[in-house]
């Protein structure tokens, strides 16, 4: 087990230095951060003098390990907009991103794992192919859209919710609806598939031959063992979700990290761009990690 | 053994045979490709099929209902947006950006991930790893994030809307053939091509990539929805194609202004886009139980 957690950890923390290289690269190698900084009428003297101060005259990989080195140590550097550090805008916002990506998942569990177990259960049947239509189109339908719509239904028209801001719960409702119907979709078919495969196997004849109740023949023995890859898809989707978050986050004016992305990529604001690209990177590498250590445990054959 | 001379009609289907039959009795392949072959040939012959110009403003005719609403004529089936462009003429040459951007980026990354796939799964070892490793570091990067900066630097051209589409969708391709390569490479005709003394490149070509196509076609047949999926958030973000083109995603973003008092300039588009991404899906699924059956879920 430690040998295994050890190897995942290497290939994780490798990636997560390749990533950080491609964070910081894509966006300084893009343009001059110097000429941004000192405005549109500076003369190029005075972009030398900024880019001297800020250290924008050095080779790449010494600006790289620079800021890796002060990343590591929490210093993300400042906004060029706001002139806040980064650190602090990010620290700010994660809680309400990730309120938003968990209640997504959540949500996207509660009706995803139901659906795909009573799909199973009745395969070929027109229960089966409804679920597998709702997913068809939830896997389809245009996210930024599909909020557009929940806003001039349920905001507009109903009057239900409010459409735009994070302040109450309330405000939560219908970005949390829009990202989870985007991943209920691969919930609901992993869920699907595990159970049919299950339901058909010897220990589930055997459990049914006991005479056991069929509420414990399903949710004990099968919907326990079917389960196992959906666990494993929520640390992946979380990831998904945290990233994902730009879109809905911008529509609904949610005050989270996808909406300060979305405004830093307009205000050509580098270093905030470049630090919740690597941070997002982080959470995604890490959650897989996560996700594989605890399948490893549920499941000690993956462990060889 | 002595039946078969009793039955001299006895046919055993090639592959090919059993793939068509299935083909013909799948519906979702043939609804969904009848769909996705409808929308190429509207965005192929958009110019004698849309009524006006797409580009064309006319301020005394802003915001004309659709035929079914109360005032619409059939001059503007579909209405006219906030600038008195025609929405059913944008639709039409809408297609054309989804489209062309959807194929040709899934053709990049196809190319891109196949050979990495083919390279990592026939070598293995060292090469493996690196290949292994690559997949790992595309897949932490978060896609919309990443596609929205780039774009904000390159410019929303379609031209480079392709290339980076194409540069972040790589990976399944990779995945995929990597995967299936690593069967064929112990078979009897990659160790025969071997044994003849035929290069690496010529048994990737000649003996691997012909077993790996089916597959490749059916990943490209799904990525191309998430493609255009794509495409069309960053447009709506403003962050994709530019206004004028009429991009769905576009359309959606300028019809959204008019919500409340026009909500049809919000969804016409976006049922454009739903429907030809459901057809995608269907197509790619039936693509997948027709020609690569062993890889259903």
């Amino acid at each position: 087990m430690l040998r295994f957690f050890l190897r995942r950890a290497v290939i994780a923390v490798l990636v997560a230095i390749t990533v950080s290289i491609i964070g910081f690269s894509l966006l300084r190698l893009s343009g001059d951060v110097a000429a941004v900084l000192a405005g549109e009428s500076a003369k190029p003297e005075d972009i030398a003098r900024i880019a001297q101060a800020y250290g924008l005259d050095r080779p790449l990989y010494v600006q790289y390990l620079d800021w890796a080195w002060h990343a590591l140590r929490g210093d993300l550097g400042q906004s060029l907009f706001t002139h806040e550090p980064v650190a602090g805008l990010i620290l700010d916002r994660i809680g309400v991103t990730a309120i938003l990506a968990v209640s997504s998942l959540i949500f996207a569990l509660l009706v995803a794992v139901p659906l795909g177990v009573l799909a199973a259960l009745r395969a070929n049947t027109w229960i089966d192919r409804t679920a597998l239509t709702l997913a068809v189109f939830g896997q389809a339908v245009p996210m930024f859209w599909f909020a557009l719509i929940l806003i001039f239904v349920l905001g507009v028209m109903l009057r239900w919710l409010p459409i735009s801001g994070s302040a109450t719960p309330a405000h939560f409702v219908m970005p949390t609806i829009t990202l989870g119907v985007a991943t209920m979709p691969a919930f609901m078919r992993l869920t699907r598939t595990g159970m049919i495969e299950v339901m058909s196997s010897d220990y589930i004849r055997t459990a049914w031959a006991k005479g056991l109740r069929p509420a414990s023949v399903v949710f004990k023995h099968a919907l326990r063992n079917a389960i196992l890859p959906v666990v494993s898809l929520s640390a992946v989707s979380l990831g998904f979700l945290l990233g994902g978050s730009v879109i809905v986050e911008s529509i609904f004016a949610v005050n989270g990290i996808g909406l300060l992305a979305y405004n830093s990529i307009t205000r050509v604001d580098f270093p905030v761009v470049q630090s919740i690209l690597v941070f997002l990177s982080f959470c995604y590498i890490a959650l897989t990690l996560v996700s594989d250590v605890i399948n490893a445990r549920l499941d000690p054959r993956i462990r060889l | 053994m002595s039946d078969a001379a009793a039955l001299p009609e006895l046919h055993i289907p090639s592959p090919r045979e059993l793939m068509v039959r299935r083909a013909r009795g799948h519906l979702g392949l043939i609804l969904g490709g009848a769909i996705v072959a409808l929308a190429v040939l509207v965005a192929v012959f958009a110019p004698y099929l849309a009524p006006f110009d797409p580009y064309d403003q006319d301020l005394s005719r802003r915001l004309i209902v659709p035929v079914w609403g109360a005032g619409g004529s059939w001059l503007h089936a579909l209405g006219t947006d906030g600038f008195g462009r025609d929405v059913l003429s944008r639709l039409i040459y809408g297609a054309r950006i989804s489209l062309e951007i959807g194929f040709s980026a899934a053709l990049i990354a196809a190319l891109l991930g196949s050979l990495l796939g083919i390279a990592g799964g026939y070598f293995g070892g060292t090469v493996d790893a690196v290949v292994l490793y690559l997949i790992n570091v595309k897949l932490a990067l978060p896609v919309v994030l990443v596609a929205l900066s780039l774009v904000s630097i390159a410019g929303g051209s379609v031209g480079s809307l392709i290339l980076i589409m194409g540069f972040l969708t790589w990976d399944r391709y990779a995945v995929v053939t990597r995967s299936v390569t690593q069967q064929l490479r112990g078979r009897e005709f990659v160790l025969a091509a071997q044994a003849a003394g035929a290069s690496h490149i010529r048994i990737a070509l000649r003996e691997i990539l012909p077993n790996v196509t089916n597959q490749i076609i059916v990943v490209a047949s799904l990525e191309i929805a998430t493609i255009i999926l794509i495409e069309a958030a960053l447009s709506f973000l403003g962050l994709g194609v530019r206004p004028p083109t009429p991009s769905w995603g576009l359309m959606v973003a300028e019809g959204r202004s008019f919500l409340f008092f026009k909500p049809y300039l919000v969804a016409i588009p976006g049922i454009a886009i739903l429907l030809l991404v459901v057809a995608i899906n269907m197509a790619g699924d039936g693509l997948r139980d027709v020609m690569a059956p062993e890889g259903r879920e």
